[in-house]
């Protein structure tokens, strides 16, 4: 899958671009780019190695609040054992499919399946939560409960309830049990809501903005103690989050939500892989930018013309150039922010 | 499961510690003030407190959650959400009924009557005692628990229980009529099944989904509820105890010799018309014993067609099982299965509906007689205002059940026939003056004899033509039957200071009145056939006969010319009372509680053959006094009671003996 560039210019081949973020490059869209398209064939993780049955399956979900369709016909099959990034911008319904995917609310249309059942039926909820687990953005334990009251008010309510493993778990990320929910930090409730979601052993984890308006220490501790170990003992996580530097470090697959659809579904890797920025120098000022299904972004400032381009392979980016009286060209790779930005800013542009 | 419900006993705790404190600081406010007493205290903790605290505390159990923002932890615990619901409506329970029992425990203590809590009887006689203490707050808890569900839950509580109560209060016949029993149940029943659905379909609640379906359920289970209510009244219709019925009246109606039973009977403990003792009529069947309801409960019978085929009756008028006023109500007993038809005459049935009833929705309606077969006169009142009454005579045509008002000569309408009904005895609508008591039917000669507090006024039904009789001052009216072709009427007429006279008149076909002077005041007419007999009260000589016994003849009497034959005589008490005898009956059958003159005072029939002059008594089944009706020529129905039940024989005037039919609970009346 790794693309082969052999083009002098090439300066960094695998390094996240650096200055994107400073620079703010506003990439215009480019008509008939098939950005919803994905990656074709790739992304589903039956196909990028797991053969095991899928823990999270959900086809054509539509959910609509009044006459704003929030998601409009998403589908995604998740394997066992899969680590899963939700990213969108705010209000792009990320939150809307994780509580559909739990059930809290119901979809206008479309199916969702957990652990091979049906979760749109209310009936199977009770059964479902005992192997999935869902922790939210916001804090809703009840704040006159300490840490170790909540314990005990959950663990007559799952079958796998382990108090050991929750111990271990808050003692390893210092939630101070014995103290009022009120009176604890940000960070501590959210550690705590980790704690008590993993103590019944789920086999499927939501998260919901699990590392929002947490320090670098504590969404450290919660991404390297807790994402991982879930992930390696085969349970399947699906977090939604901001932070995109740490989702790309732990998400096997990232999901990219915008304008109620999968703009992204590919794994982590085919993303570095497979996406480019192409820097190229033009002979004379660019009038037009060039459209392509490949080219997911362009801009221009002056002669430079700036590409985004998917499936980057040598070929393909000589054949995107053909026309154009190329001086010289830059090839560079993108981090997941840069693709998250290029995408739905351009998405949201073409609003 | 316990474990959430721990939790909420836990949050619930420290509410009601806070409120039973409350009650007692209640409490020592007013011993502070010396008026600590079980009224004041009860106003205060049963008046107030304690509804508006369950309303607060019930609407609060998930919109609480709501606000605070604990609703989404838990949503997502593994219970089902109606579990969840389950939890939180028994808690809400346990606090209603909780708290009601603990406040009821302080004023007890107070007053171990509960006195003040029994006059709640008077306000609203079925909430009493556990209802009060435990159904008011499970209605108030289960309205909370469907107002939390939704925005400003708090103000929709109040909003509800306002409209409820302020309802029931306001409109006096919901009140009057509803059956709290089965109301209460109910209204639970639907707000419960509100909130039930409302929450498992709320989702996160923070929507108007939950409004949506606890709304839309409210009404679905309200209109269900309504079909149960309306159901529940019409198998109530249906339901008949005999052992629990006491006989009010029983005997044949104007002229026929329908055996009809009308009586008491107790209310089903289902039916929704909230009367613990509501009126039902029934046909017997003079062979068996066996009775027959006619038309729904709450249907006196009055007058019955001269064939015996219509009966017309005033009855409740219901809408959704409340009374709202009254119908009047014509029942074709053949179409029933009353009665056979003694006409093979076809009639047109285009009013009646499947039940062979023809309603004729008016307000206050009394069906006075029956013309002829297919004309019913009857009276309705109809109100100007709460105060200001006035009556129209109307006919209905049973055939095609139109009614018309009366018309007068000179085309006027109702004024000529219209008389004033004041309720306050203050206004006077027209030239009557008067306030209709009575109304008879005067078969023979076809007019209505009409009295009031002032005058006797005879009115033709046919043409308006009415007569006053010349009677200064008539209290009361009496048709006392017929002679020849005249019928006869009595009337007390009021002379100076107590005293009164009875007069009688004579009334012809065409209108003509005639003061009857020979008749005796206290004549009796008792029969027509062969020739007019009637019973004479004969004022003895002082010292002759015991004071507490009177002197009765039963003379034959001619018209024409005013001579008259003793038959027989015997002494009485006071009060005797003459079975009307239907054409061709043998004897004469009279009750009275004192005859003497047959080896001592005995309480029973007497028996006398006009053609002999025979007299015989016939003993009663029971010590007590029997009323007789004819069914035919030979038959009587006989009513009376011994110390714990009513009795309904058939009495054979020629053998004498009684057959008991059916067995009642002794009447009230």
């Amino acid at each position: 899958m790794n693309t082969q560039i052999n083009n002098e210019n090439i300066i960094d081949k695998q390094a996240p671009a650096s200055s994107t973020s400073g620079d703010s490059p506003s990439f215009s869209t480019m008509p008939g780019s098939p950005l919803q398209t994905s990656f074709g064939t790739v992304p589903h993780a039956t196909e990028t190695g797991s053969h095991m049955a899928p823990s999270v399956c959900f086809s054509n979900l539509t959910k609509s609040f009044g006459r704003h369709r929030v998601l409009d016909g998403v589908s995604a099959t998740i394997p066992t054992g899969q680590v899963v990034g939700l990213l969108g911008r705010n209000g792009t319904g990320k939150t809307t499919l994780l509580r559909m995917l739990y059930g809290l609310i119901a979809a206008d249309h479309g199916s969702v399946s957990l652990l091979g059942t049906d979760a749109t039926n209310a009936s199977a909820a009770p059964e479902l939560r005992q192997k999935v687990a869902f922790v939210s953005e916001e804090c809703h334990l009840y704040p006159w409960m300490t840490g170790h009251e909540t314990s005990r008010f959950l663990a007559p309510l799952y079958r796998n309830w382990d108090q050991q493993r929750f111990t271990t778990l808050a003692d390893d990320l210092e939630v101070p049990l014995d103290r009022r929910i009120s009176a604890m930090s940000k960070g501590a409730r959210r550690k705590l809501m980790l704690a008590l979601a993993m103590a019944p052993k789920p086999q499927v984890l939501l998260l919901d903005e699990p590392l929002a308006g947490l320090d670098a220490v504590v969404c450290e501790q919660i991404l390297s103690t807790l994402i991982r170990s879930l992930a390696d003992a085969g349970q399947t996580v699906l977090l939604s989050s901001h932070e995109l530097a740490l989702v790309e470090r732990v998400a096997d697959r990232i999901l990219i939500l915008a304008q109620g659809k999968f703009l992204i579904d590919a794994t982590t890797d085919e993303l570095r892989h497979s996406m480019r920025r192409v820097i190229v120098q033009l002979s004379e000022a660019v009038t037009t930018l060039p459209t392509h299904p490949l080219i997911l972004a362009a801009k221009s400032r002056g002669a430079e013309l700036e590409l985004i381009v998917r499936d980057a392979s040598d070929t393909n980016v000589r054949s995107l150039l053909t026309n154009l009286q190329v001086r010289t060209t830059r090839i560079e790779g993108l981090s997941l922010r840069d693709i998250f930005t290029a995408t739905t800013a351009s998405k949201e542009e073409e609003r | 499961m316990i474990t959430l419900l721990l939790k909420e006993m836990r949050e619930l705790f420290w509410h009601f510690l806070l409120l039973v404190l409350f009650g007692l600081a209640s409490m020592c406010f007013l011993a502070w003030f010396k008026a600590l007493d079980s009224g004041a205290l009860s106003i205060l903790l049963f008046g107030f407190s304690c509804p508006i605290f369950i309303m607060i505390y019930s609407s609060q159990m998930v919109s609480g959650e709501v606000m605070r923002g604990t609703f989404p932890f838990l949503a997502t615990l593994p219970l089902s959400r109606h579990r969840i619901w389950l939890i939180k409506a028994v808690s809400c329970l346990f606090f209603a009924i909780g708290l009601s029992l603990v406040y009821g425990l302080m004023i007890w203590s107070i007053s171990p009557e509960m006195v003040v809590l029994r006059s709640y009887t008077q306000w609203i006689p079925q909430v009493t005692g556990l209802s009060l203490l435990l159904g008011l707050p499970v209605l108030l808890a289960a309205i909370g628990m469907f107002a939390t569900m939704m925005p400003a839950s708090t103000i929709v509580t109040f909003l509800i229980v306002a409209a409820l109560f302020g309802s029931m209060l306001l409109i006096p016949y919901v009140n009057q009529a509803l059956n709290y029993s089965i109301a209460l149940p109910l209204f639970i029943a639907i707000f419960f099944t509100s909130s039930r659905q409302a929450f498992i379909k709320g989702e996160l609640m923070d929507s108007w989904r939950p409004c949506f379906w606890g709304v839309g359920t409210l009404i679905i289970a309200g209109l269900l509820a309504l079909g149960l209510w309306m159901c529940l009244d019409l198998a109530a219709d249906h339901d008949f105890v005999p052992t629990g019925l006491r006989i009010h009246d029983l005997g044949t109606l104007g002229n026929s010799t329908l055996p009809i039973l009308s009586g008491n009977a107790p209310s089903a403990w289902y039916d929704p018309i909230r009367d613990s003792y509501i009126i039902r009529t029934f046909m017997i069947d003079p062979q068996t014993g066996a009775t027959r309801q006619i038309g729904p409960r709450g249907c006196a019978p009055v007058v019955v067609s001269p064939d015996n085929r219509y009966l017309a009756a005033y009855a409740l008028r219901r809408r959704a099982g409340l009374v709202t006023g009254s119908n009047l109500l014509i029942i074709d007993l053949a179409k029933t299965g009353g009665s056979t038809p003694n006409s093979a005459e076809s009639h047109s049935k285009s009013g009646f509906n499947d039940n062979g009833m023809v309603v004729i929705e008016e307000d206050d309606t009394n069906p006075i007689a029956f013309i002829d077969r297919d004309r019913l006169l009857y009276r309705r009142t109809a109100g100007l205002s709460p105060s200001l009454r006035f009556s129209e005579f109307c006919f209905a045509e049973v055939g095609s059940y139109m009614y018309k008002s009366q018309q007068a000569a000179n085309g006027s309408r109702i004024s000529e026939l219209c008389i004033a009904e004041i309720g306050s005895g203050t206004r006077v609508l027209d030239s009557f003056e008067s306030l209709a008591t009575k109304m008879e039917y005067l078969p023979a000669a076809g007019w209505v004899l009409v009295s009031d507090c002032k005058t006797v006024v005879l009115v033709n039904p046919q043409t308006g033509e009415r007569h006053h009789l010349p009677t200064a001052v008539a209290f009361n009216a009496w048709p006392i039957g017929q002679i020849a072709s005249m019928s006869l009427i009595q009337c007390e007429r009021h002379l100076t200071g107590s005293q009164t006279e009875i007069v009688s008149y004579g009334v012809t076909s065409d209108g003509a009145l005639a003061t009857l002077s020979w008749l005796a005041p206290g004549t009796v007419w008792i029969g027509d056939e062969p020739k007019p007999l009637a019973l004479v009260k004969e004022i003895p000589a002082p010292g002759i006969i015991p004071s507490s016994r009177t002197l009765f003849n039963i003379v034959r009497l001619d018209p024409q010319t005013h001579a008259s034959e003793t038959l027989t005589a015997f002494l009485a008490s006071e009060y005797i009372y003459v079975c009307p005898p239907v054409p061709g009956s043998r004897y004469l059958m009279l009750q009275c509680a004192g005859f003497v003159n047959f080896g001592g005072s005995q309480t029973g029939t007497l028996r006398f053959d006009p053609q002999t002059s025979q007299k015989d008594m016939l003993p009663s089944p029971v010590h007590s006094f029997i009323s007789l009706r004819a069914i035919d020529r030979d038959r009587y129905l006989a009513r009376g009671s011994d110390d714990e039940k009513s009795l309904v024989w058939i009495l054979d005037a020629t053998t004498g003996k009684y057959r008991q039919i059916l067995e009642s609970q002794k009447s009230f009346y």
